[in-house]
């Protein structure tokens, strides 16, 4: 399959701001001595405009949660840099304007609900009636009310999440950024997690994410990039990503074994090779995995966006 | 008491100190400048650290122009609600145990109960909550970059400054409520412990006949009740007032006579005497030999060069002069404590006790070598004698109008601030000589005071507390500090280790500048291996220069490391306390200053490091 790189359509809009810039962005982590480990990310290069929902894919160590890292400020680029909202990540002021839930819920276990979104409302400008009225709010949109006197060691791991996503909430970011927001929710939660992401770009938030979950982000992602062990692979619309122009796929239902036959006939008859009649897998994965092995099959290419 | 150095008022410790904070201070950022510069040379070259150095410099101060109160409160406030969740108050717990269990063993008996009371509590809190300290400060920020709490609150507007300080305000909070609540404790403890009463029947004492001035008197007196060890004389004199015997530091008041009291006997109320905040006018002390020239008292041998003798039975005199005695602050008369040393060179009669005398002298002119200027024009007051007993301190008030002699040798009686002050300095002088010939009477600068006025005592007792603060402050930031680089037990053992440099800076000090013997530490480790004594020099050669030159580096470097650890027992003020002595406000203020300096340094450290760290690798 030949990659289809982003065409026209793909374009980000380019009157919006650009809220993320990474410029070469490289880290390599380093054991205590100042020694190589390794390289998790490679010159990377990305525009996240205002208001566009951008997913981060790659398979387990890509370097997902190393971009985000970067990009909060968590981690020094070993070169390039990163910028956000025209600041650089270690400037302390841009975390004014952006939420984050980290890949697991990094919180105070011996804080209940309530104190924990009040803890962190205090870290921000806000009057107490103000952070009171917020911290109610953000604790029932999570749907935590049932349980918001409760330690959060006591929590599951869900509910855990849901508090995480509160507090990335609780100053009212205009960039959001999430690592693998699903994991941990039930279905329900996960689709109200996508129901919550859509209506924040509804807001006119930003929203940077990053899953393994392909659905989701097929669901929800205006634009994605996939990393492969630190490279970027892809980059485009998903829309544009997702259209492979000459794979024709079947879907039919009730179909008899002859019938089967008879169809990969008629293909064969018009000089085209069978791929495969199966039950359809979700074609963002088929993407994805593709990737994954066109990469380990031929190292080094890259992706870039075409503007 | 033991007072090496005296309390120097507050401007001149300023002047005295504030240089050498200056220097460390500079000292500190110079080689913090250059520890980043070298670290940054090594990855981005020299150009490109020296960049970076400028910029994490110029971001600190955007860093701390951004502060915020609020955040600090807010980073203090989860402190404080962790530690108590964490079970903090566990440790009140601990001490009130440890205080119920100590008090089967603190010795009733002892001849300064309060004394030893007062230094159990003081001491026993001190310890605790600074290896509570240690434990709170050293922990916290490593565990939250562990569980990567950090990450939630780094990437909220939140300066490394507000993480450090709220830390080390919260802790304190922690500690300081702890101490609080064992303050507390700690004084009804002591009140409690030495609350004790004694009674005696009038049918138990006996007659005595008493002249005074020629009219025969009938007094009774008596031994009260043993209660701790110990019985009060109790006289009834002839106008009928009851007086009770000093003994083991404390006298009572008459609660019941028998009038009164239903078993008809006198009950001695509640102890007077222990719980004292005395406030005393120190003076300067020289010595006469025994020829009665300016001499510096004899050394016997077994004392630190702090204390000195004076030989009995001879001319030898030990000479306070106090400045400014005015009649104002003493309106009857001067009242003279004093605590000396008694070193014997024959046994003589142990329990009476050698006589020395006090006598009032007008200062005569002298030069700075004490040597007399011109005729000797100064009155002199009568000698009065007194018992001098070893450890024990001896009271005398001398009134106003006393018996002296005029350089001619006429008697008569005058007025203490007309004829022996000096009416323009207020300066007075105090000899104190020895009478039993081959015996000694010790001293030093702080034995001998006019006890001016008492302060409150639990005003004292809560100074007393305060410094433990200070310490606890001190530890505290230092632990914060330690705990931005450094995991959670390594940050506590070095915290420790820094304590304990700081309680052995001055040994640290004397062995590198040669003062003590044995020299430093691989020298001693060769003396312990070959076994030779510290006094004998090792045998001269190559090897014994290399172990003195490597031990020469190591020392310097041991030297510089202590040079900025926390000294606590400058702190130590459980002294004054115990011996019942006004803890100086100047002190306190000095003590607060030298707090806030680390707590300063502490926090301008830890800034660097957690700013300079990157959180998330
Ligand atoms: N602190 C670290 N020290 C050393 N190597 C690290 C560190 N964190 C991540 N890495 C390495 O960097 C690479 C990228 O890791 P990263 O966490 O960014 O992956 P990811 O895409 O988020 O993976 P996942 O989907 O599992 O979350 C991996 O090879 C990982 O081993
Ligand atoms: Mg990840």
């Amino acid at each position: 399959m030949e990659a289809t790189v982003a065409d026209a359509a793909a374009k980000p809009q380019q009157n919006a701001e650009i809220v993320i810039e990474t410029r070469n962005l490289t880290k390599d982590y380093r054991d205590f001595w100042g020694r190589q480990k390794v390289r998790a990310l490679k010159a990377l290069d990305l525009d996240v405009r205002e208001g566009e929902i951008f997913g981060l894919l790659g398979p387990n160590g890509s370097g997902k949660t190393t971009t985000i890292k970067l990009i909060l400020g968590l981690l020094f680029p070993t070169s390039g840099e990163a910028l956000v909202f025209g600041k650089k990540a270690s400037d302390v002021s841009k975390n004014e304007r952006i939420g984050y839930l980290p890949e697991e819920s990094y919180l105070y276990k011996f804080l209940n609900a309530e104190e924990t979104l009040d803890f962190y409302g205090r870290l921000f400008d806000m009057t107490p009636a103000e952070r009171k009225r917020r911290v109610e709010e953000l604790i029932n949109m999570v749907g935590l009310d049932w349980a918001k006197r409760r330690q959060l060691k006591e929590y599951s791991k869900g509910m855990t999440r849901r508090i995480g996503l509160a507090q990335a909430l609780i100053n009212d970011p205009e960039l959001i950024v999430l690592d693998e927001p699903t994991t941990g929710l039930d279905p329900i939660g996960t689709r109200e997690m996508k129901d919550l992401i859509l209506k924040l770009k509804a807001e006119g938030k930003t929203v940077v994410m990053c899953s393994h979950l392909l659905a989701d982000v097929q669901d929800v992602c205006d634009r994605i990039a996939i990393l492969y062990q630190g490279d970027l692979k892809e980059l485009g619309r998903v829309d544009s990503l997702l259209k492979v122009r000459d794979v024709t796929q079947i879907r039919a239902q009730g179909l008899s074994d002859a019938a089967k036959q008879e169809i990969e006939e008629v293909i064969k008859r018009h000089d085209a090779k069978v791929l495969g009649i199966e039950n359809p897998t979700t074609t963002l994965e088929e993407l994805f995995l593709n990737i994954v092995r066109e990469s380990e099959a031929r190292p080094g290419r890259r992706a870039t966006e075409s503007k | 008491m033991v007072l090496e150095k005296p309390i120097l008022p507050l401007l001149e410790w300023l002047r005295l100190n504030l240089p050498t904070f200056a220097i460390g201070l500079i000292g500190v950022v110079v080689l913090g400048l250059l520890i980043g510069f070298l670290a940054g040379a090594l990855r981005h070259g020299p150009m490109g650290s020296l960049r970076i150095v400028l910029q994490t410099m110029s971001a600190a101060l955007v860093d701390f122009r951004h502060s915020s109160p609020r955040r600090i409160f807010a980073i203090a406030r989860l402190a404080f609600q962790e530690s108590l969740r964490r079970r903090v108050l566990v440790v009140f717990g601990v001490f009130v145990l440890a205080l119920l269990f100590a008090g089967w063993f603190l010795d009733p008996s002892s001849k300064h109960p309060a004394r030893l009371y007062l230094s159990f509590v003081l001491t026993s809190t001190n310890y605790l909550v600074l290896l509570l300290a240690v434990f709170l400060s050293a922990f916290s920020l490593p565990n939250d970059i562990k569980n990567r709490t950090i990450y939630t609150i780094v990437t909220k507007p939140v300066r490394p400054w507000e993480i450090v300080v709220g830390r080390m305000l919260g802790f304190s909070a922690v500690g300081t409520t702890l101490l609080i609540l064992m303050c507390i404790f700690s004084y009804f403890f002591v009140k409690r412990g030495l609350q004790h009463s004694h009674q005696i029947a009038p049918q138990e004492m006996v007659n005595q006949t008493l002249d005074i001035d020629g009219d025969s008197m009938e007094q009774q007196t008596g031994e009260s009740s043993l209660t701790m060890a110990h019985r009060h004389e109790v006289t009834v004199g002839p106008d009928g007032r009851v007086s009770v015997s000093n003994e083991h530091d404390h006298t009572h008041a008459i609660a019941e006579t028998p009038e009164s009291s239903r078993d008809g006997e006198y009950l001695l109320g509640k102890p007077k005497g222990f719980l004292e905040a005395r406030v005393p006018v120190r003076g300067s002390l020289r010595f006469i030999d025994s020829s009665g020239a300016p001499g510096s008292g004899t050394n016997v041998g077994y004392e630190n060069k702090y204390r000195k003798y004076i030989e009995g039975g001879s001319l030898a005199a030990a000479i306070w002069t106090f400045e400014d005695v005015r009649p104002e602050d003493f309106p009857e008369g001067l009242p003279i404590e004093m605590t000396l040393r008694v070193f014997r060179t024959f046994q003589g009669d142990i329990e009476q006790g050698l006589t020395g005398t006090i006598q009032l002298v007008k200062p005569a002119l002298r030069d700075e070598n004490g040597i007399l200027i011109g005729p000797d024009t100064s009155w002199r007051s009568e000698e009065i004698s007194f018992p001098a007993q070893d450890y024990t301190t001896f009271r005398r008030f001398i009134p106003r109008k006393i018996e002296a002699r005029d350089p001619q040798g006429n008697e008569k009686i005058v007025d203490i601030f007309e004829e022996l002050t000096d009416p323009e300095t207020g300066s007075i002088e105090i000899w104190i000589r020895c009478l039993d010939s081959g015996q000694y009477l010790g001293m030093a600068p702080a034995d001998l005071y006019l006890r001016a006025s008492d302060r409150p005592f639990w005003l004292n007792f809560i100074k007393g507390y305060t410094s433990i603060w200070f310490q606890l402050v001190v530890v505290t930031c230092f632990g914060v500090m330690f705990s931005t680089i450094l995991s959670g037990p390594v940050a506590m053992m070095s915290t420790l280790a820094a304590v304990v440099m700081g309680f052995f800076k001055n040994f640290v000090f004397d062995v590198a500048s040669g003062e003590l013997p044995g020299g430093g530490p691989l020298e001693s480790l060769v003396r312990l291996i070959q076994q030779v004594g510290q006094m004998t020099d090792l045998a001269p050669g190559l090897g014994t220069t290399i172990i003195t030159r490597i031990d020469d580096v190591l020392m310097l470097v041991i030297q510089t490391v202590s040079y900025a650890m926390p000294d606590c027992s400058i702190f130590n003020t459980s002294g004054f306390v115990a011996y019942g002595f006004n803890i100086p406000g100047e002190l306190m203020v000095q003590h607060f200053l030298i707090t806030l300096a680390y707590a300063i340094v502490a926090s301008i450290v830890g800034y660097f490091c957690l700013r300079t760290r990157e959180i998330a690798a």
